[in-house]
């Protein structure tokens, strides 16, 4: 890891003070708080869940308050349902908003899906339809949501299983026009790519090199299951070597972006975490030493296509 | 083509189907099932209905792992087959409205009493509703416990109109079995034998960061009932003294105070007029 004090090394591609480079972080969870305030591990930076944080009191505010004295936070939540047809949640905004004037987190983060219908919530991160409908849709909810808060949110990319027959355009467009339109920024889950352009035999380096780079303030890493006919986003493995090699390309590409390992369900010991964390930072220094600059649009080789 | 919101909807009954996303469009009406047959794309290695099945079984087993996580008690009792039915029923009766996860389960206790295997399990009602209590307890909002010595320096005459506050994680539960010895078998390994039939006031609260519940005594329950309900100190002394007798409720109250100040239970005090 680059350390507790971590400072962003002077380039060329020095980041916007909004979204500064963090370095390389892991997700937060409950399994490791006695670990984390015990040891306090040498790892950059650290994202957590912002709805387990959304209580009123109790052990895991008591905790994260405790991190965040010492780490960069990042708050990435899963329920703020951008693409649905409900109205947005006065509700869930004021607490989101609660916690963020409370954690002072870098960034505030969610997907680009939609979780929930008729006030029900699926607690699962549903792909939209690709359609300009869904795109001024989302656009205008962002900027709602980028109101209340008083900050420019990032949006991530989901794994999807299904498309929509009427979807009238590719993923990475629809991405790329609700940042652009939004005037948000994009959290790139590159092993939703990978999961993503399996499932739906779409290039990964296609999209990869479709997606605006001054757009891109985050990385995701995680691993996913082969279920044979399709690929699972399980978040419960190592990252994939595939997927290794696409977070390199996508560094070629976007250059010094901050990264995140997310590991989900059969959590590792922290340090097994922190090694993936480490992992992606030695790739970052081999990518970003041989002379990538963000900014440019990789005209150096890219190491794989991975069209299913 | 479907509106954003005719889609979703569309979805969303597919997916929380309670036997899989084929039957539920198998049970749609015609109009409704052909746009929903014409939503997703086709082609792959996946059936457009597989495809969406996969969501269907996230949804479930999503649900299904976190409620198993809240009331690892009533699932103890009854194992996994019957905890996999009763989510299936109660996700059916009650789809989750939070956006978080936490309060997925927060029917499940009333529900469960009016479900059949009560029938069986009479006291898994209480029990899930005591898993509850813990659950609300582990997040409530923070409050500091009030020092000992702040009770002591309050002059003997202001004592009979004092009033205390007691901490927001402090939930009291009237059950009619002995949930809380259930709970704790579970706890330590030991199978989930029927509890004891008897009718028990239990506590349950957060002392720094952890969470206790522990059974309480009629003069207890009582007291901590007249407490929460801003009753002042003398009254509360009255209504135990109706179960113990005058001079015994007042020595009673008194010994329970000093418990519920080492439980951290009481976070201020104040006399009539407001004053701290």
């Amino acid at each position: 890891m680059s350390g507790l004090n971590h400072e962003p090394r002077a380039t060329n591609d020095m980041p916007t003070p909004e979204f500064p480079f963090l370095g390389f972080g892991v997700g937060l969870r409950p399994k490791h708080y006695p670990e984390i305030v015990d040891v306090w591990p040498a790892v950059d930076w650290f994202e957590v869940i912002s709805e387990n944080f959304m209580v009123r009191g109790g052990r895991p505010l008591h905790v994260l308050e405790r991190i965040r004295e010492r780490y960069p936070i990042v708050l990435h939540g899963v329920s703020l349902s951008i693409g649905s047809s409900d109205p947005l949640s006065k509700d869930y905004l004021r607490q989101l908003n609660e916690l963020a004037r409370r954690v002072e987190p870098a960034w505030v983060s969610d997907h680009l899906c939609w979780t929930g219908v008729g006030g029900h919530n699926l607690h699962d991160l549903l792909p939209l339809p690709y359609t300009e409908e869904a795109v001024a849709h989302v656009v205008e909810r962002v900027r709602r949501v980028q109101d209340v808060l008083g900050r420019r949110i990032l949006l991530e990319n989901v794994s999807t299983y299904f498309e929509y027959r009427h979807a009238t355009m590719p993923e990475w467009e629809f991405l790329s026009a609700v940042a652009e339109r939004a005037d948000c920024g994009i959290l790139l889950d590159v092993n939703n790519i990978f999961v993503s352009a399996f499932n739906h035999g779409f290039s990964a380096m296609d999209y990869i090199h479709a997606v605006p780079v001054e757009r891109v303030h985050q990385f995701h890493l995680a691993g996913h299951s082969d279920r044979g006919a399709f690929l699972h986003d399980t978040h419960d493995h190592p990252v994939a070597d595939a997927v290794w090699e696409l977070y390199a390309a996508a560094v070629r590409r976007f250059g010094r972006v901050s990264t995140l390992i997310e590991w989900d369900d059969h959590i590792p010991p922290l340090a097994e975490l922190c090694a993936e964390a480490k992992r992606a930072q030695r790739i970052f220094e081999r990518v970003h030493d041989h002379g990538a600059q963000s900014g440019r649009d990789a005209a150096a080789p890219l190491e794989a296509d991975y069209r299913s | 083509m479907p509106s954003l919101a005719e889609t979703q909807q569309l979805l969303w009954k597919l997916i929380t189907a309670p036997e899989g996303a084929a039957t539920g469009l198998a049970r749609l009406g015609e109009v409704e099932r052909a746009v929903a047959e014409s939503l997703v794309r086709a082609g792959g290695r996946l059936q457009p209905v597989e495809r969406l099945e996969i969501y269907a079984d996230m949804y479930f087993y999503r649900l299904r792992d976190g409620l198993k996580e809240d009331f690892v008690a009533v699932h103890a009792v009854i194992g996994e087959e019957r905890f996999h039915n009763l989510v299936t029923d109660y996700l059916l009766a009650n789809p989750p409205v939070h956006f978080s996860l936490r309060y997925a389960g927060q029917h499940l206790p009333a529900f469960i009493k009016a479900h059949a295997l009560s029938a069986r399990w009479p006291f898994l009602g209480p029990l899930a509703a005591l898993e509850w209590a813990i659950l609300d307890a582990f997040d409530a909002p923070d409050a500091s416990p009030l020092e000992l010595v702040a009770l002591q320096a309050v002059p003997p005459e202001e004592w009979p109109e004092l009033r205390f506050d007691l901490t927001p994680s402090l939930q009291r539960l009237h059950v009619d079995w002995r949930v809380d010895e259930v709970l704790q078998r579970v706890r330590d390994g030991a199978a989930a034998s029927q509890p004891d039939l008897v009718s028990t006031w239990l506590r349950v609260w957060r002392q720094e960061m952890r969470v206790f519940h522990r059974p309480m005594d009629a003069a207890e329950a009582t007291a901590l009932e007249a407490i929460a309900n801003r009753e002042p100190f003398a009254a509360v002394c009255a209504r135990v003294g109706e179960l113990l007798g005058e001079s015994a409720g007042a020595e009673r109250v008194v010994q329970l105070l000093g418990i519920w100040f080492a439980d951290g239970l009481v976070t201020s005090c104040s006399d009539g007029s407001g004053n701290a």
